[in-house]
C-alpha cells in the first residue's frame, strides 16, 4: 500500500463496508476498503436472506448470487402446526460467498482500492479526532492516515470502541446463532419456514431458507440469557435430529447478532459506524444484510458532505445518524420494544395463535392479521407494548 | 480464570462484541484474552455459541 493519505479508509468488506466504498468512490472520494480475512465473503455468518425490495435499491438481482426466490412463509408454533403466508416476491436466499464478492467487485469498479488480509489493529487518534489507522498483516504492523474512517467490522467490532463509542452488547441484546447448511433433504426452494417454541429456540427462533431444491441454511438463534444455560450448538443438535436426522451437513458456522436496535450514537469525531458494528439488525428479525448497506450508503453521503466541507466533526458526522434513524432507527426502537415482549410469550400463546390463524382464509393472511391475533389472544401483549413505546419516550424526552 | 480453545473456537466474534473491557483480541485463526484487563465476568462463557469459552478453576495456592 502507498502511503498516500486516503480520504476515507473502510474497515470491513461485507456489504455495509463494501457499499459504503463504492458510495464513497463514486462521490469522488479517495477510498480504501479493507478486510482481515483473506477472503471477502468467507466465512459466511449469515442466514443469507433478504427481502426484494430493500436489494432492489442496490441491484438488480443476479443468478450468480440468487440461490433461491421466495414466495411463501410458513410459521410453526411449538406444537408443530403451522400457518402459512403467500407473499409474493418477498425475497431471496443469496450465496453470500458470491454476493459480497460482487459488491466489493462494485466498489473496485467505482474506483475504490480494496484489500485483503489487512486488519485494522488500532485507531489513530490525534486531540480526541481519529486521524488514522493501525494495520497488521501477515504479522508486520504498520499504520496509514485517513480524514475519515467507518467502521464496517461486524458484531465483533473493536474499531468503534477504540475510537471511544461504547459498542459491548449486554447479555439481552444478544443473540447466539448456530446454523448448517444441509444437503440432501427434499426443500421447497420457494419457501422459508420459521420455528418458534422455548424448546426450540428461547428468546429466537429456529429458520429453514432453501438453497436450491436440495440444500438449505437451517440455523436458530437464542437469546443470550438462554445460552447461560444452554448453548446454541446444542438446540440446534435437537432441531436436526427431530427433522432431518438423515442430512449431510455441508458446513456449520456460528454467530453473534446485535439486537438492541442500532447505536444512538453511531458516529465520532472522524468516525461512522454501519452495519452489525452499528447494531443496525432488525431486533426482532435479525436481518442485517439490507441495513448494514442502506447504512453504508448513508454513511457514504455523510461523508462526502463532510468532507467537502473540511470539518468531520461528530457534530457534522451526526447528519448520517439522523438519516439512519429517519430511515430505519425510528422502526427498530419499535421493533426492539415488540421483541422484548415476544420474548415473554409462552409456547401454549404460539400454539393458539397458530391454531387460529389457520382458520383464517389464506389470502386474508397477513402481518398486519397474525399481530392482531397475538394481540386478541392476549390483550396484556397491548398494554405492555404501549406502556414500552410510551415509558421509552418518555425517557428520551 | 477465563480461556477460549482455539481448538472449538469458530472466530465468529460474538465474545468480542460482548466483552464489556474490550479485551478479548482476534483475528481470522486467532483469539486472546488480555488477562491486564479482564475482569472474569464470564459474559463470554455466556454468550459462545460452542462450548469454547470457558472459566477455568483458579490453582489454589
Amino acid at each position: 500500500m502507498t502511503e498516500q493519505q486516503w480520504d476515507v479508509i473502510i474497515g470491513g468488506a461485507g456489504p455495509g463496508g463494501s457499499i459504503a466504498a463504492e458510495y464513497c468512490a463514486a462521490a469522488g472520494l479517495r477510498t480504501l476498503l479493507l478486510e482481515k480475512d483473506r477472503d471477502i465473503g468467507v466465512p459466511v455468518r449469515c442466514g443469507e436472506g433478504v427481502p426484494q425490495e430493500g436489494l432492489a435499491e442496490f441491484c438488480e438481482p443476479d443468478p450468480n448470487w440468487i440461490a433461491s426466490t421466495i414466495d411463501q412463509v410458513r410459521i410453526y408454533s411449538p406444537d408443530e402446526n403451522y400457518f402459512r403466508l403467500a407473499m409474493p416476491g418477498a425475497g431471496y436466499i443469496l450465496h453470500r460467498r458470491s454476493f459480497d464478492y460482487y459488491l466489493a467487485t462494485r466498489a473496485v469498479k467505482a474506483g475504490a482500492r480494496v484489500e485483503t488480509g489487512v486488519a485494522v489493529s488500532g485507531v489513530l487518534q490525534e486531540a480526541g479526532r481519529v486521524t488514522g489507522v493501525e494495520l497488521e498483516q501477515g504479522g508486520r504492523q504498520s499504520k496509514l492516515s485517513c480524514r475519515l474512517l467507518i467502521a464496517a467490522d461486524g458484531v465483533e467490532s473493536r474499531i468503534a470502541r477504540w475510537a471511544g463509542i461504547h459498542t459491548a452488547l449486554p447479555l439481552k441484546d444478544l443473540d447466539s446463532c448456530q446454523q448448517v447448511t444441509l444437503q440432501g433433504p427434499d426443500f421447497n426452494p420457494g419457501r422459508v419456514d420459521f420455528y418458534f417454541g422455548n424448546r426450540i429456540a428461547p428468546g429466537g427462533y429456529a429458520w429453514v431458507f432453501p438453497k436450491g431444491e436440495n440444500s438449505a441454511n437451517v440455523g436458530l438463534g437464542i437469546s443470550g440469557k438462554a445460552s447461560v444455560r444452554r448453548k446454541a450448538q446444542a438446540y440446534l443438535q435437537d432441531f436436526l435430529e427431530a427433522h432431518f436426522p438423515e442430512a449431510s451437513i455441508l458446513s456449520t458456522t456460528v454467530g453473534g447478532i446485535p439486537l438492541d436496535g442500532s447505536l444512538k450514537c453511531p458516529y465520532g469525531n472522524g468516525i461512522m459506524v454501519v452495519g452489525d458494528a452499528a447494531h443496525q439488525p432488525n431486533p426482532v428479525t435479525g436481518a442485517g444484510i439490507i441495513n448494514a448497506m442502506i447504512a453504508g450508503k448513508l454513511a457514504a453521503a455523510t461523508a462526502a458532505k463532510a468532507l467537502e466541507q473540511g470539518d468531520t466533526s461528530a457534530n457534522v458526522l451526526a447528519a448520517y445518524g439522523k438519516a439512519w434513524h429517519k430511515r430505519v432507527g425510528w422502526e427498530h426502537a419499535l421493533y426492539y420494544k415488540v421483541r422484548l415482549l415476544m420474548e415473554n410469550l409462552n409456547d401454549e400463546t404460539y400454539n393458539s395463535v397458530t391454531g387460529k390463524l389457520s382458520g383464517v382464509p389464506e389470502p386474508q393472511r397477513n402481518l398486519r392479521k397474525v399481530l392482531l391475533t397475538v394481540f386478541r389472544n392476549q390483550p396484556g401483549f397491548v398494554l405492555d407494548l404501549v406502556m414500552g413505546l410510551f415509558s421509552g419516550r418518555s425517557k428520551e424526552a | 480464570m477465563i480461556r477460549i480453545d482455539p481448538a472449538t473456537c469458530d472466530y465468529c466474534g460474538t465474545c468480542v462484541g460482548a466483552c464489556p473491557e474490550n479485551c478479548i483480541e482476534m483475528g481470522s485463526h486467532y483469539i486472546a484474552i488480555d488477562y491486564s484487563i479482564c475482569t472474569e465476568c464470564g459474559i463470554c462463557v455466556y454468550v459462545c455459541p460452542l462450548e469454547a469459552a470457558q472459566e477455568e478453576a483458579r490453582e489454589q495456592g
